[in-house]
């Protein structure tokens, strides 16, 4: 249990660190003043930061099931 | 000089001190930061007219007891450890070492005196007035410098394993950049001279120092623990090479807005970006040095804390890459972002690392087992988790701070709009903040009650230059 813990928590903390250099890279070309409300950003950001974190979240959780699967 | 290598104390005694004295710098440090993240989310939580509690003097002791006390004394406490370990003979002198280590200690004193009461540059990062600069220099990394680099001449190994080649230049870059940030103390050096030069230092503790070190503790601790060689030895002379070249010069990121050269805002940005190379060098060489030994990650407390501190430093290098951009750096310059990143390298991937290298080898010197596997796993967990929503909280507020520009909304709203950040901040900081005072009575009570290990060695054995990872951990 601890060890898919550790698995899905450094896998989410990896995604969402790259999520954050993502949300830069696409925030710009979705255009920075579109949303009426200035939070609107910051909440498309975050969005983007979550989906990346949840997606590597579940590929580290993966790795893991794939070595518990071959009894490791 | 024979006074000084006079065989007297026992093999280990400079690391053992240097480990503890490291820990008791970690719980004073981050204890000090309950004042400035208190300040951040309730401005006037604590009396104003308390000079000594305003966050303008609690700040730069924060920074300098977790940088100088905690980061800097588990370094030296490592290469004191691993060093001989990796030349196969003993601490070139245990007792300058040991001095080092005390000497190391009344210096913290002193920048705690001076800095809590105003005595200060007003240099961010570079704070200690000229008398303490100096003090730092002649007598505490000097002294270790000399350490390193005549263990590492009095070797009885062929080849240098990677670690040592990191610990041996790294110690001359500290000592470098140092000086040449403590510069405008002693020379007129005034205007963007030295704002440039100020931050140059700053980033290069980080980049010819911290970094490089740490990674070095990674490289010894990763492979010793899992039983696997290192993946490649050419990807670390990649990843020392990369460092060298492009981590020394990117300082002016730090000064986008200001009116310093264009070409040099554009050099350092280039060289921030070529960061990558290194950064994934480093990466990669370590996770697939864990190659068919993933399932370890848990079984070794030590390689839990170091291999995770080696995974942030993937969104820490690639932030650290492209926020130093000019269009990236003026949205996120001056706001939380940058604090959140700061962390996630001195408190994510750097200490993660250096209590992975504590937990490895502290038990080992003292010849004991650790004394509660249960408490080093509270440890982990309290830091981890803490650390996850002190790091998202920090992030978001620089986001918002962020997004308040682009709106051109008034400042004062977007401080507003940050105070649940800044609450949040607190309250998983002091997850952290509490779970550090467990590792040091986890230590402590290791040496008193641990259960004394049979005839182990402190020094790992069966290391050369080519073959650094066979002996088990």
């Amino acid at each position: 249990m601890e060890r898919t813990l550790t698995f899905v928590y450094s896998g989410f903390i990896v995604g969402l660190g790259l999520g954050t250099v993502f949300q830069h890279a696409f925030l710009p070309i979705l255009g920075m003043r579109i949303y009426g409300d200035w939070y609107g950003l910051l909440n498309t950001g975050l969005l983007i930061s979550l989906v990346t974190g949840i997606l590597s979240a579940i590929s580290f959780w993966y790795l893991n099931a794939v070595m518990r699967s071959q009894g490791k | 000089m024979r006074f000084l290598t006079e065989n007297d104390l026992a093999e280990g005694t400079a690391a053992k001190h240097f480990f503890f004295s490291a820990i008791v710098m970690l719980v004073i440090g981050t204890m000090l930061a309950i004042v400035t993240s208190f300040r951040l989310a309730w401005p006037d939580i604590f009396p104003n007219d308390t000079i000594l509690l305003q966050f303008g003097r609690v700040r730069p002791v924060h920074v300098h007891f977790v940088i100088f006390g905690w980061i800097f004394m588990a370094f030296a406490g490592a290469m004191c450890y691993m060093t001989p370990a990796l030349c196969k003979t003993k601490l070139w002198s245990e007792r300058l070492g040991l001095w080092n280590c005390w000497a190391w200690n009344l210096g913290m004193v002193v920048v705690f005196v001076t800095l809590i009461n105003g005595l200060t540059t007003g240099r961010e990062y570079q704070d200690l007035i000229w008398p303490v600069d100096l003090y730092v220099l002649l007598f505490m990394l000097l002294p270790l410098a000399v350490n390193v680099w005549l263990t590492m001449l009095n070797r009885r190994i062929e080849g240098l394993y990677v670690t040592l080649w990191f610990f041996a230049a790294a110690c001359l870059f500290i000592i470098l950049t140092y000086f040449i940030g403590a510069i405008p103390d002693f020379f007129p050096v005034t205007g963007l001279a030295e704002a440039y030069m100020t931050w140059w230092h700053a980033h290069n503790v980080l980049g010819l120092w911290i970094t490089p070190v740490s990674a070095a503790i990674a490289y010894y601790i990763i492979p010793k623990v899992s039983g696997n060689t290192l993946y490649s030895h050419k990807i670390g002379h990649l990843h020392f090479w990369s460092i060298i070249a492009f981590y020394s010069t990117p300082g002016a990121h730090h000064l986008m807005g200001a009116p310093i050269p264009e070409w040099l805002k554009s050099f350092a940005s280039v060289s921030g970006v070529l960061i990558m190379i290194p950064a994934l060098a480093f990466v990669v060489n370590m996770l697939m040095t864990m190659k068919g030994k993933w399932w370890m990650y848990t079984k070794n407390i030590s390689l839990q804390w170091a291999l995770t501190g080696v995974l942030f430093a993937i969104p820490l290098n690639i932030q650290g890459a492209f926020q130093q951009t000019r269009t990236l750096n003026w949205y996120i310059h001056g706001t939380h972002w940058i604090v959140a990143h700061a962390h996630l390298a001195l408190l994510g991937f750097s200490t993660f690392i250096e209590i992975g290298a504590i937990y490895y080898g502290l038990p080992k010197l003292l010849k004991r087992k650790l004394y509660s596997m249960k408490l080093a796993k509270i440890h982990f967990w309290m830091t981890a988790i803490g650390f996850l929503g002190f790091w998202v909280a920090l992030t978001g507020g620089g986001l918002v701070q962020g997004a308040a520009k682009v709106y051109e909304i008034p400042y004062i709203e977007s401080v507003i709009a940050t105070h649940p950040y800044m609450v949040g901040r607190v309250w998983f900081g002091l997850m952290i903040i509490f779970a550090q005072p467990i590792f040091l009575y986890n230590m402590v009570m290791t040496a008193k009650y641990g259960e004394k290990e049979g005839a182990e060695k402190t020094a790992p054995k069966a290391e050369t230059g080519q073959q650094p990872a066979s002996a088990t951990a």
